[in-house]
């Protein structure tokens, strides 16, 4: 596959869907300057938004409802906030908790005053309340209590809090869900992107999380000032930018990877496209060169205050630590004349992990924002293409023999082969994984049973007639409707396929979800479990006062001690 | 009840996987059933209904069915089959063929509308009382292909069976009808519930969420285990 190349080199091409959709690279995946939040911020300073708290109303212990306005060209919109008493009893990030510290909801324009109510009444059950399409996104957080609490002591003493402290937590407050897309009665995405405002995915999901974080910086300078009116300081900048916000995502965000082969094609293939074209630059100059190496500074620390108490994962940052002392001997030394960027990707494949190898892609993109931004604009969600009933049976064999190989290379008869099933819990319809052979319920096992399914299609297609059209196979057949849509989808959108057997007994879903949170723009992923992982998002970004600052958009791998 | 488009989706995909509906054929029911229910075709009771009653055999053809020109879907499940009949039109060379006592007609368009690329199809409906309507499928240079109705539209709308079905390829005589609807005002309808919702009888989304329902499995200890927060992953 050829990238199309602004600085006009074939040189270099993409690397293939084979090497890239493996779970072990996509769950080394980092945060890019075309995650979804670096490319929000850029969009939000280049159209100049403006933000206004229209609404402040917290009593003295901080609780009540706040209003942040956004102004658009193409529109307005509000996060609503509602900032609620909590008992440490009833604080809870599990799926069946019934209360928050803190609710929200992102809504087209700016609510009423009988909006407002609906709201107040609805927004703080969350699941159990029910939005209008007025509301895009629903959202819920819990306090970092430890955090929050030291933070608002040093504050209301008219002292900062000290940046170590806040960076070994990195938010005052954690998400526990991010609703979108017409769930629990919110506004369809077809029905969001037509308003104007949004028009890439999770735009509308990346804001809220972003007006969270001002709403919590803003909460705790305000407890701060009620504890102690005559003293309590703000937060200074270098403290407002080591908070981010937390989240805890587990196995609900799995599915999604194999469920939306085609925007997962989409996201996959401006990522390659992005790396091949930097790939494809002959000469770097000495500016470029220059960066490269600061970066790789600020790479260094930032890994080295990436902390986790997954073994796993202290591990590969062990490893990536001294993988990264190699590659700042080979840049400080010479970088390759020609070519240095593939040159330095080409070593890196020989001589170090993935965890290192995408670190290095995500740093050498971020140089070029010139020949890689617009690429943001190419992740939305393409027309699935039609369904093919004409496709003669041989053609489909072909398909499968073309892109499921690794699925027909795989024995099912071997019970590790089978180790795991996906379900839909009945609490709470949250994705589970439960061991086949040991626990009941696969019988009803979700569809990420790809590798399998392929490998059967193919062998009933192998005793029937290859001159049949597939309409007629499948009025004999339904059952393979599904599988049959999928292998003439990869055909055109060959990165939305992973290439594992997700029912394996070393898949570890964590890959997952490090994937699609690296495109989302996470960092400091802290494993704690290879189910769940909690992460920080925004820590280093600039507020809102401050995007249109020079260097705003310089944020990726954010640093918090002097290097 | 005024729920959302994907709402309606996600449990009607749910409802028709848990009463048995093949893989593949519940998931495209239930975008054909979130189309058509967008543009006000009130499709729901008889989709559930449908679901309700679904048996093993409702969405399978035996091969010797499927050469004739004339198919008796009478014992088939309309909403279910509708894809697959489709894709049987565009794959025999012969102009079309004939179903008869297919239920819920009004399935074929949202399945025809995404098929149709080059050649205009035609469906042509009969109900019991022998009322005919006429359903064009015409590409457009921008997909997916545009809809023309014929006939009367109201009672259309409460057609739940037409005795006799016949798809072509191509256009067909009008034989006297007028035009009562057209992808204009599809168009409008689909912006009004795309930016409002669409009201569902509680009994209806009721039973739509007991079929769902039978797709969920109790979680177990070992399941609950590491897969997120716990009571003391507070901080």
């Amino acid at each position: 596959m050829t990238a199309p190349n602004p600085s006009g080199s074939t040189r270099i091409k993409l690397r293939s869907p084979e090497q890239v959709m493996r779970l072990k690279r996509m769950g080394s995946f980092h945060a890019s300057r075309i995650s979804f939040m670096r490319c929000l911020l850029r969009r939000i300073e280049a159209e100049n938004w403006t933000l206004h708290r229209t609404q402040f109303e917290l009593d003295e212990q901080g609780y009540g409802t706040v209003v942040y306005r956004v102004d658009t060209p193409h529109g307005t919109c509000s996060l609503v906030a509602f900032s609620h008493e909590l008992s440490p009893e009833q604080r809870t990030d599990r799926v069946i908790a019934e209360r928050w510290d803190a609710t929200f909801a992102l809504c087209l324009g700016e609510p009423d005053e009988a909006n407002l109510a609906r709201l107040r009444v609805n927004v703080p059950k969350q699941e159990a309340g029910r939005c209008s399409s007025q509301e895009l996104v629903l959202s819920r957080a819990n306090k970092s209590v430890r955090l929050f609490e030291y933070v608002v002591n040093c504050l209301a003493q008219g002292q900062q809090p000290n940046i170590q402290d806040i960076v070994s937590v990195g938010y005052l407050m954690r998400t526990t869900a991010v609703y979108g897309n017409g769930k629990f009665g919110l506004s369809d995405l077809a029905n969001t992107f037509s308003q104007g405002l949004f028009k890439r995915p999770f735009e509308a999901e990346m804001l809220t999380v972003y007006l969270i974080r001002e709403f919590t910086l803003d909460l705790v300078e305000h407890c701060a000032a009620q504890r102690a009116p005559a003293q309590a300081a703000k937060l200074a900048p270098a403290q407002r930018r080591a908070l981010g916000i937390g989240n805890a995502t587990g196995l609900g965000m799995a599915p999604f990877l194999i469920t939306h082969p085609t925007l997962i094609h989409q996201w996959m293939l401006a990522r390659e496209t992005a790396i091949a074209r930097v790939f494809a630059v002959a000469i770097a100059t000495i500016q470029k060169q220059n960066r490269f190496i600061n970066l790789l500074a600020r790479a260094q620390q930032h890994v080295q205050e990436w902390q986790t108490q997954d073994p796993r994962q202290s591990a590969r940052i062990a490893q990536l630590q001294h993988e990264l002392q190699q590659l700042e001997a080979i840049a400080t030394a010479k970088l390759p004349q020609a070519y240095p960027w593939d040159e330095l990707a080409m070593w890196a494949e020989q001589h170090s992990s993935e965890e290192c190898q995408e670190l290095l892609n995500s740093m050498i993109i971020e140089l070029y924002g010139e020949l890689v931004d617009d690429l943001a604009d190419t992740m939305c969600d393409p027309e699935t293409p039609p369904f093919d009933p004409t496709m003669r049976l041989s053609a489909l064999r072909t398909l499968i023999e073309q892109y499921y190989v690794w699925a027909l290379d795989i024995d099912f008869t071997q019970p590790h082969t089978q180790h795991y099933f996906w379900y839909r819990s009945a609490e709470k319809e949250e994705p589970r994984l439960g061991e086949r052979w040991h626990e009941p319920g696969a019988e009803l096992e979700m569809r990420l049973t790809i590798a399998r399914d392929v490998q059967a299609l193919y062998h009933i297609l192998t005793q029937a007639d290859p001159t049949d059209s597939v309409a007629v196979f499948l009025l004999q057949h339904p059952e393979w409707r599904h599988i049959t849509h999928r292998v003439q989808t990869i055909q055109h959108y060959p990165y939305g396929e992973i290439r594992e057997n997700l029912l394996a007994s070393d898949c570890l879903p964590i890959d997952l979800l490090r994937c699609k949170l690296a495109f989302f723009g996470a960092i400091k992923f802290d494993p704690k479990s290879d189910r769940w992982t909690r992460i920080t998002l925004y820590q280093g970004a600039p507020r809102f006062a401050e995007l249109n600052s020079v260097n705003a958009d310089d944020w990726f791998l954010p640093v918090f001690k002097p290097l | 009840m005024r729920v959302s488009l994907n709402e309606l989706y996600r449990l009607c995909q749910k409802a028709a996987e848990g009463a048995g509906a093949p893989a593949g054929l519940d998931v495209e029911t239930a975008q054909a059933t979130v189309w058509l229910l967008a543009r006000d075709f009130p499709v729901l009771p008889s989709l559930v209904t449908t679901l309700e009653n679904l048996r093993p055999q409702a969405c399978r053809f035996d091969p010797s069915a499927l050469g004739t020109q004339t198919l008796d879907v009478s014992a088939k499940a309309g909403p279910l089959i509708a894809s697959n009949l489709i894709g049987l039109l565009f794959s025999r060379s012969e102009q079309g063929f004939t179903l008869h006592d297919l239920s819920s007609p009004l399935y074929l368009l949202p399945s025809a509308i995404h098929c149709v690329t080059e050649q205009q199809i035609t469906i042509k409906l009969y109900s019991a009382q022998d009322e005919t309507w006429v359903i064009e499928v015409q590409p457009a240079k921008v997909q997916p292909a545009e809809i023309l109705i014929y006939g009367a539209i109201d009672r259309l709308m409460e057609l739940r069976a037409a005795r006799v079905t016949k798809l072509y390829k191509g256009a067909t005589d009008l034989a006297g009808l007028t035009i009562t609807i057209d992808q204009t005002r599809l168009n409008q309808i689909q912006a009004r519930t795309l930016a409002e919702g669409i009201s569902i009888d509680p009994d209806i989304w009721r039973r739509l969420q007991m079929l769902g329902q039978q797709v969920l499995v109790p979680s177990s200890q070992a399941s609950r285990q590491g897969a997120g927060a716990a009571a003391s992953d507070n901080d």
